[in-house]
């Protein structure tokens, strides 16, 4: 009884260590079609709240784009439409995208 | 002698009054470089973002809006409290200029 409370309490123990996923770069291919509709259109421009042009993301760093869509989900970051889109996604879909978009070479 | 010394002078004073203002927004740069990257292309860690060859108008947004405080950042709100209108504009042209790693991921590459 002692041992199994004891593997119990390292599962749970692994399973907190665990909180930052890893990202899977193949998995983010399943869930690129809601940011290809304005991050794969060249010179696409937001209309709300301000207008510019929407980042390139190819090639930037994993970390950054992970905590960007971490801060849009959170609301600690606000633009209306990364706000919704965000806001449907898990720790590991946003790690999975990291890597994806991350990935990509020159 | 004198004209010669003259003359000497006023070429150094106009070289160094164009390094000036060709390189402003690139002095102003060497800043944002410490964190971005000197090539901005290649940042000290992964949680700080390629900046080189982003769309400039992108770029002056994300500085305005860490200027004002819409956008949070400790290290960021305070390096943008200090710019001017004209140093943004100057700042995105200069660094979204530069060549680097970003681009967009075409429409065809998601057909599969």
């Amino acid at each position: 009884m002692k041992t199994i409370l004891g593997l119990m309490a390292c599962a749970l123990a692994g399973a907190a260590l665990a909180q930052t996923p890893t990202g899977n770069a193949e998995a983010a291919k399943a869930k690129t079609s809601m940011c290809e509709g304005c991050h794969a259109v060249p010179g696409y421009r937001t209309a709300s709240p301000h207008v510019y042009r929407v980042p390139k993301l190819g090639g930037q760093q994993a970390l950054y784009l992970a905590n960007a869509l971490q801060a849009y989900k959170s609301g600690a970051r606000s633009h209306p439409t990364m706000q919704a889109i965000a806001d449907g996604l898990s720790e590991q879909d946003m790690a999975d995208l990291a890597a994806f978009y991350s990935s990509v070479q020159k | 002698m004198k004209a010669s010394l003259l003359i000497a002078l006023l070429a150094f004073v106009s070289s160094s009054a164009q390094a000036g203002s060709g390189g402003a927004a690139a002095q102003k740069a060497e800043v944002c470089a410490a964190c971005h990257g000197a090539d901005f292309n290649t940042p000290i860690s992964e949680d700080i973002p390629r900046l080189a060859g982003q769309y400039p108008d992108y770029l002056a947004r994300a500085m305005t809006d860490y200027k004002s405080g819409v956008r949070k950042n400790a290290l960021m709100n305070g390096q943008a409290e200090g710019l001017s209108a004209q140093d943004i504009e100057e700042l995105s042209a200069y660094i979204g200029a530069l060549p680097g790693n970003l681009k967009i991921l075409p429409l065809h590459r998601f057909i599969r």
